[in-house]
């Protein structure tokens, strides 16, 4: 079953007053449940505004991008939040914690947008470090965590509402290899056990773990390859 | 659900100025000062217009006093008292005190009263008094209270005994550490039974208006209106002019009560013309005072004051609100890559609205809720402070400083300063907060 569907998405970025980047040309893409997927291309080939469009950090100018059944291309800004709150978790390049809040704050916040309960917010995000292996670490600031670390509270987080997709940008960017395999293990973990997971990389050897890799150049679709 | 998501939304708000303590603090400053001047001047005008309006009070709101005033020029009417210097003759008679009683409707009371300033012997002590020769029923139009003894009675009227009531400070004098109740003083050479001792009133700054002439209840002595005009007589000796000079005043006082407070214009009115018509208008010997028009000459002085007060406040809190927002727009710039976060994470718009408007409205009340008290602390310092430097530089007029000496924080200016503070949070904090709120997620998420 179709979890996403982008139909002829297309992203243009205006630039002052007559100049337009086309960043998008026409998208076609349908993510299944469960699937683990790489999107891959050289920089500047939209994959970035692609990722950005699925987690609904952004509104297509035109086409559509159906999210679990409901078409969320016109949604307003406020609708927009609600969505990535309960069906998107982001997995960062540079991690994007919180500096001034300890790991478990941090596994905390999409749950407080949740309006969740403070003693449940603190039991769910305690089972969530427990299952990315921080163990004593959560009581850290991430100033005081690995690179590794910081990573596993961003899955962790990412995992908080149980959402229908997780975005992982360049997960593995900022971490030696070694920590980079630790951290593609968790993702491997989370899809054997039914997760979507949707990669952005340019990094060959993180695209083969996935099962198939959709490979983007110019603002279109150039190739889809199952691994 | 939202009570919980606000306290929240506060704790978030407290633990993140918490962050920067030392930038909180100085934020807070200004809203700190602005709330103590507010206070400050509110009370220490509260405390001058309460002792004022005391003061008046004092007096009667519903009375009208006619006073004799004695004429600039000393070349008036020459009296056949001739031995040796000028006579005066000035001043309200008994005929006026009757013309008053017949023509002004609804005047409930006419106490007519006579003033000697002399000097008060008992046995080797003296003091200077004032002595105050009036009717009965001068008790109840300047609610006067009796603490020991009785008052003067209209039997001592008739029979023009030679009985007196002491004011506290003349009673304290004359005979400390004893009952003056039932003793003998001498006042020049008569002597008079007292039969009463007042309570402690004050002196009374507003009478004679600030750095006017004041008037020390506790320092009169007063007689039988009869007694004194039979032992003083209407011709009073001056001795302390180069030469003798005399003065001859019937009354030197009339006070005329009404019932309410709206008749003691019109009363007053009828009052001048009266006296206009029988005294020579080219050199007025009289004057009309009423209480009630000070009063409200007050309370116009009062707001002028809190205006003054006000602005300066509003000032200060428009300087703390600038620096507020200052802050904010700061830490909003320093917090994108936060912003950014919390966005993708599924906050809406109106919760960083939210987040940066009780970080401020936090500050501001916070500096509200300490500037209240310290702003109280200061109100009771001004004064003391006034006063020591007066009493330092020699300057005079106590009695206008006696009214700063208390100071009142009423619940309105305390509701005015904190409400004012609460507002300056919100006011300060909407545009960093808007700021905050309509920045691109994308564009915060990679924010350096």
């Amino acid at each position: 079953m179709s979890l996403a569907q982008l139909v002829d998405l297309r992203k243009v970025y205006r630039m002052g007053a007559d100049v337009e980047v086309v960043a998008l040309r026409s998208i076609n893409l349908t993510i299944d449940e469960g699937q683990y997927l790489a999107i891959m291309g050289p920089s500047g080939s939209g994959k970035s505004t692609i990722l950005n469009l699925v987690g609904c950090l952004d509104r297509p100018s035109g086409g559509r991008y159906i999210l679990g059944g409901q078409d969320v291309s016109g949604l307003s800004d406020g609708e927009l939040s609600e969505v990535r709150g309960r069906r998107i978790g982001f997995v960062f390049q540079s991690f994007n914690l919180i500096p001034q809040l300890t790991a478990l704050d941090n596994i905390e916040v999409p749950l407080f947008y949740q309006r969740m309960h403070r003693r449940e917010r603190r039991r769910r995000a305690q089972e969530l470090a427990e299952r990315v292996g921080l163990g004593p670490r959560a009581r850290h600031k991430p100033a005081e965590l690995s690179g590794g670390e910081q990573q596993r509270v961003a899955i962790a987080r990412a995992l908080a509402n149980d959402p229908l997709i997780i975005l992982a940008d360049e997960p593995t960017g900022n971490l030696d290899s070694r920590t980079g395999q630790e951290i593609l293990a968790i993702f491997d973990d989370l899809s054997s056990r039914g997760r979507t997971l949707i990669i952005v990389t340019h990094d060959e050897s993180v695209g083969r773990r996935t099962h198939s890799i959709v490979r983007v150049a110019d603002g279109v679709v150039v190739g889809h390859e199952k691994n | 659900m939202l009570s919980l998501k606000t306290t929240e939304t506060l704790r978030l708000g407290v633990e993140s100025l918490l962050l920067h303590p030392a930038r909180s603090i100085l934020t807070m400053l200004g809203i700190l000062f602005g709330v103590c001047a507010v206070i400050a001047t509110l009370s220490v005008v509260e405390g001058i217009s309460r002792k004022m309006q005391e003061e008046v009070l004092k007096m009667g709101a519903t009375n009208i006093i006619v006073q004799a005033v004695r004429p600039a020029e000393s070349q008036s009417t020459t009296a056949g008292s001739g031995s040796g210097g000028a006579a005066i003759m000035y001043g309200l008679t008994y005929e006026d005190a009757e013309r008053i009683q017949s023509s002004v409707a609804g005047a409930d009371v006419i106490v007519p009263a006579r003033r000697i300033r002399t000097t008060a012997r008992y046995f080797t002590r003296r003091t200077r008094v004032e002595i105050l020769g009036t009717v009965p029923w001068y008790a109840d139009t300047y609610r006067i209270e009796v603490e020991r003894g009785r008052w003067l009675t209209p039997l001592d009227l008739h029979k023009t005994d030679n009985v007196c009531v002491l004011g506290a400070a003349v009673a304290r004098d004359l005979m400390p550490r004893m009952e003056p109740v039932g003793q003998t003083l001498w006042l020049g050479e008569y002597a008079y039974r007292v039969v009463g001792v007042l309570g402690a009133r004050g002196m009374s700054g507003a009478s004679g208006g600030l750095g006017g002439k004041t008037e020390d209840f506790d320092r009169v002595i007063y007689v039988p209106l009869t007694a004194a005009s039979r032992r003083f007589g209407e011709v009073l000796v001056d001795r302390a002019a180069g030469m003798n000079s005399f003065e001859v005043c019937e009354l030197h006082e009339i006070t005329v009560k009404v019932a309410e407070a709206e008749q003691v214009r019109p009363a007053a009115r009828i009052i001048t013309h009266l006296l206009e018509k029988f005294h020579d208008t080219a050199r007025p010997d009289w004057a009309v005072r009423v209480p009630l028009e000070r009063l409200e000459a007050l309370e116009r002085t009062k707001w002028l004051f809190v205006v003054l007060g006000a602005s300066i406040a509003a000032i200060s809190l428009l300087v703390g609100g600038i620096g507020i927002m200052n802050i904010m727009l700061a830490s909003v710039t320093e917090r994108t890559r936060e912003i950014g976060i919390r966005r993708a994470m599924g906050a809406k718009r109106k919760d960083i609205v939210q987040q940066f408007l009780v970080e401020t409205v936090v500050l501001s009340t916070l500096g509200g809720a300490v500037g209240v008290p310290v702003g109280a602390g200061l109100a009771t310092l001004i004064p003391w402070g006034l006063t020591k430097a007066a009493a330092t530089l020699g300057v005079g007029g106590e009695a206008a400083l006696a009214g700063l000496a208390q100071t009142v924080v009423t619940p309105g200016a305390v509701i005015l300063a904190l409400g004012t503070s609460v507002f300056v949070g919100v006011a300060s904090g909407v545009y960093p907060a808007y700021r905050a709120s309509m920045m691109d997620p994308i564009r915060a998420l990679r924010h350096e």
